[in-house]
């Protein structure tokens, strides 16, 4: 762990984007004014929109959602250390305008001249999925013709680590940090903080064929609910997680789907009552992947980059495995969880994200051209 | 500070705080149109020289400065009062 003093913290790992430096990416002056969870949405706009094919980017009809859970945690850490420690006079200009959640999304609109509508969906762990999926919804729509679409955080400070540790949501298994998020397996104990941005360049599929785009995949459905049920327990029926997942087949006019990249946090309350949810709706032999026990999670970013991970499924017809997952939980029982990379044909693929608020989300991403 | 304060100094430590060589920070320049600063920008750099130099920049001291050169005259006037 490098920058975080956690030598006292119960919780004590996570997976940190190691060798990224804003300043190179930015220049001197962007990186002292933005938080680590923006900086991250810039670079990955970028080299989402690069990716996409866009040589010029931006315009009124360019969008940008870019989904957090947590919004500039470090800066705020930072912010009250220096005011407890040096006083009011010595806050820096730029702490508000760091730390706010839609700072992210923000930066990347600039960066990318976006001036169309712009949202920081904030539904917690679902902010990716919701981001990518409200901007499928602008482009169906018709109010914007191209979305940077995702998510980004920068959750591993001290003061995060050490409160989802207080909720006892994050792994202790700080000896055996690889082996510490153990989604679906009977010895998990909790998730293991990841960071990082993942954006998605959205547009109809008809106007990125016009143009000659390399195509990843299609939004062909999305689905959300909100449990009502509590700040941050699963509900155990899973009825509003359940309806979400339902309404994304349900829009994408299918019943079920060839991979599930499931939220699958490791968490003991998440896995048991997602893998129920998946267990009644596409059942026990539909390949269950959690990219979380190698990625880490990335809280309000997750959903997108298992959008981005689901995309590159489609593109490449392989499924990541679940890797931790050796003792599969009876609590966990009715799915079929991916242990090993498996190529496979992949024609639809499910994605699903729940979120501390009961927020759930999910999307159907297709291979292109494959059913219309 | 054991090292005297000079104008090349100030400079030096600017142009560290803008990330630009310390040749391009001209007194001439601007520091909105020609450097970029807008307000914020502007409140850091004078925070980051009051710390340098252990001097106090009020706001309407502040607004006074458009260029580089009335930036960098205003921190030796603090220095030498201090």
């Amino acid at each position: 762990m490098t920058g975080v003093d956690v030598s006292d913290l119960p919780a004590r790992i996570a997976a940190q984007a190691d060798g990224f430096d804003p300043v190179d990416a930015l220049g001197v002056r962007a990186a002292r004014a933005s938080d680590r969870f923006a900086q991250f949405a810039v670079v990955a706009a970028r080299e989402a929109v690069r990716n996409a094919g866009w040589a010029a980017t931006g315009g009124p009809r360019w969008s940008a959602i870019v989904g957090t859970g947590l919004g500039g945690v470090a800066t705020f850490e930072r912010a009250m250390g220096t005011l407890s420690d040096r006083g009011p006079t010595r806050m820096s200009p730029y702490t508000a305008p760091a730390m706010i959640p839609n700072a992210a999304v923000a930066a990347v609109a600039m960066d990318a001249g976006c001036r169309g509508p712009s949202l920081c969906p904030t539904t917690a762990c679902a902010a990716g999925t919701d981001a990518v999926g409200a901007g499928a919804d602008l482009i169906r729509l018709g109010r914007a013709d191209v979305v940077l679409a995702g998510g980004a955080e920068a959750p591993v400070t001290r003061a995060m680590l050490a409160a989802f540790a207080a909720m006892r949501a994050a792994s202790t298994r700080n000896e055996d940090p690889q082996q510490a998020c153990r989604p679906f397996d009977r010895n998990r104990n909790g998730l293991v903080m990841g960071e990082g941005a993942a954006v998605l360049v959205l547009e109809e599929a008809a106007a990125a064929a016009a143009r000659g785009a390399s195509v990843l995949c299609e939004v062909v459905g999305y689905g959300a609910s909100c449990d009502a049920h509590h700040t941050t327990a699963p509900d155990p029926a899973g009825t509003a997680a359940e309806a979400a997942v339902r309404q994304a087949l349900a829009e994408a006019e299918i019943t079920s789907v060839d991979h599930v990249n499931a939220h699958g946090t490791g968490t003991k309350l998440n896995d048991a009552a997602e893998a129920g949810v998946l267990a009644r709706v596409i059942g026990p032999t539909v390949p269950v992947t959690s990219t979380k026990s190698m990625t880490g999670h990335l809280m309000g970013a997750a959903g997108a980059l298992e959008a981005a991970i689901c995309a590159l499924v489609l593109r490449d017809q392989v499924l990541p495995p679940t890797i931790n997952c050796e003792d599969q939980d009876p609590e966990c029982a009715g799915i079929s969880v991916v242990r090993e990379v498996t190529p496979a044909a992949v024609t639809d693929v499910l994605s699903t994200s729940f979120g501390f608020g009961g927020h759930n989300a999910a999307l159907v991403l297709r291979r292109p051209g494959s059913r219309s | 500070m054991t090292q005297p304060v000079t104008a090349e100094t100030v400079r030096t430590d600017a142009a560290r705080h803008l990330g630009i060589g310390r040749e391009q920070l001209t007194p001439g320049l601007l520091l909105g149109e020609d450097l970029g600063l807008d307000s914020l920008a502007g409140i850091e750099l004078s925070m980051s020289l009051e710390e340098r130099y252990q001097i106090t920049i009020t706001d309407d001291e502040l607004a006074d400065v458009s260029t580089y050169g009335e930036l960098e005259a205003l921190v030796l006037a603090k220095v030498s009062a201090r």
